[in-house]
């Protein structure tokens, strides 16, 4: 998984730092976008491999974000992985009826987190052949 | 009466706000406790740097008390959800067997820290029982945690499984600890909300006097009953029971819904064939349960029930009964196909996988049949539609 590219939406900083730790450390290459219109221009300039969403987002929230990304012809290829506080119960239904590749809850486990990156990643190279 | 009434929808309307100031606060803690755990792992990881093993040692303490706060949590947001009736269970037919024995063994390293072994009494055989496998794990994770931290180093704790003496469709589960005991006058009251025994052995350990409360919650909405054996002398021991898993059982829960039987009713299959046979019996289970987990995720709790898997010479066969007609199955039918088309392990090389509807027909019970007997007529039915449905599987279509 050597040099793609990963967007990070996530409006707290730290919680995104961690995470671009984590990526880095695997050698993907991180972009970050704090809120939703962010996530939508960074998306179609940098034309990330892959999306880690979170949910509670200024500007509009993860859901919104996925339907304008599905949306967009460019864009509607690269996978989502919602990660979230919020309620598995509800949101992860409605995570992957919306599209998403997988649904993680914070605190997430950094072996779910990278095996799901991986897990989307493949997949999409596997469709693209 | 009015003034009763006004009193009863005030209780509940504060019920209802606490809840969600409850639900509220622990999603907002669970943020920055991610942030202090994804840190904490990261250091351990080594990707700040090497670590001495001073720093390590004081990280894992560290990392221990972050998970402690997690579970706390957790703990919080279940009670605050038992409290307004939003404390949901999504059962299926569960091997107990292996529950017990998997939390037993992510247990046993807390027990070795405290020089206190785990014994398991398990009978060979137990049927299935029909539970929510992650909830009981939880109720035996707390079980376990307690003798643990309630025993003194060098004892034993003990934990049995065996079909209930009194109830051939009960199962029942036993955690017993060699620690100071609970004096019988208080044997209902450790089950209350926020109530704590005070520990000699640690005094000031911080909890929140709530798993047991959690425990007897989620026994009780499996039809189960928990319960401290006062008849013994000494230690501790917890009982718990699980209803054992029946096709009529099931069958009920899905048919009858607010008294009356539900308007129709499907069965939604899901069908997994090996292009040659499985290398191992591992192989085999890993996928099986890979493919319950993601059937777990589509069905509705308790209207909707994933059958035991039916192991047939040439694949395996998911079935699920919903209750639901023709459109709310081939809805279901979107959401199964969509979580199975994205499984790494099952899209693989080797292995084919297909899902099928068929609607039950419910005209074939007369109108008025008492409802027990609507559910045997069913479930007879029903038993002789799964295996012909078995003899289906690996016929490529």
């Amino acid at each position: 998984m050597k040099g793609k590219k990963v967007l990070l939406v996530e409006d707290d900083t730290d919680v995104a730092h961690a995470m671009a730790v984590r990526l880095k450390a695997k050698e993907f290459t991180v972009v970050m976008a704090p809120d939703a219109i962010a996530a939508l221009a960074v998306a179609r300039k940098e034309k990330p491999d892959l999306i880690i969403l979170d949910l509670g987002l200024p500007g509009g929230d993860g859901f919104a974000v996925m339907q304008r990304l599905k949306a967009n012809v460019e864009l509607m290829l690269i996978p989502v992985i919602v990660v979230s506080a919020r309620d598995p119960l509800f949101n992860e239904p409605r995570a992957i009826e919306a599209g998403a590749e997988a649904f993680l809850q914070k605190p997430v486990d950094n072996e779910d987190f990278l095996s799901a990156v991986d897990n989307a990643l493949m997949r999409r190279a596997h469709a693209q052949r | 009466l009015t003034a009763q009434k006004e009193v009863a929808e005030g209780r509940e309307e504060k019920l209802r706000m606490k809840g969600e100031f409850l639900s509220h606060v622990s999603h907002e803690l669970r943020s920055p406790l991610a942030v202090v755990y994804q840190f904490t792992t990261i250091l351990l990881d080594g990707l700040g740097g090497p670590l001495t093993s001073t720093q390590r040692e004081y990280l894992d303490v560290t990392l221990r008390n972050v998970s402690q706060l997690k579970y706390m949590i957790d703990d919080l947001l279940d009670a605050s959800r038992a409290e307004t009736s939003k404390l949901i269970v999504k059962r299926s037919a569960v091997p107990i067997l292996d529950v017990i024995e998997q939390s037993v063994v992510s247990q046993s390293a807390v027990a070795r820290a405290k020089n206190i072994s785990i014994k398991t009494e398990l009978a060979t055989e137990l049927p299935l029982v029909y539970a929510d496998a992650a909830r009981i794990s939880q109720v035996m994770t707390n079980l376990l945690d307690n003798a643990i931290k309630f025993s003194p180093a060098n004892t034993m704790v003990t934990v049995r499984a065996k079909l209930a003496d009194n109830d051939p469709n009960m199962v029942s589960i036993s955690v017993a600890d060699c620690g100071c005991g609970i004096p019988p006058e208080l044997a209902e009251r450790i089950f209350d909300r926020l109530y704590q025994v005070q520990n000699p052995l640690q005094a000031g350990r911080r909890s929140l006097g709530l798993g047991l409360y959690i425990c007897k919650e989620l026994v009780t909405l499996h039809g189960g009953w928990i319960w401290l054996d006062t008849t013994r002398k000494s230690g501790s021991t917890f009982y718990f029971t699980l209803p054992v898993f029946t096709i009529e059982t099931t069958i009920r829960r899905v048919l009858v819904r607010d008294g009356a039987v539900v308007p129709a009713l499907a069965l939604i299959t899901t069908e997994i064939v090996p292009i040659k046979p499985w290398s191992n019996e591992r192989e085999r289970e890993r996928l099986l349960n890979k493919v319950r987990q993601l059937l777990e995720r589509c069905i509705r709790p308790d209207v909707d029930v994933l059958l035991p898997a039916q192991h047939c010479p040439d694949g395996e066969l998911l079935s699920i009964l919903a209750g639901t007609d023709d459109n709310g199955s081939r809805a279901l039918l979107t959401r199964m196909n969509q979580q199975l088309s994205r499984s790494a392990s099952l899209n693989v090389p080797g292995v084919k996988w297909f899902t099928d509807v068929e609607l039950v027909d419910l005209q074939a019970i007369p109108l008025g049949l008492p409802i027990e007997e609507a559910v045997i007529k069913l479930s007879s039915q029903l038993k002789e539609r799964l295996q012909n449905r078995a003899k289906k599987v690996g016929v490529l279509r």
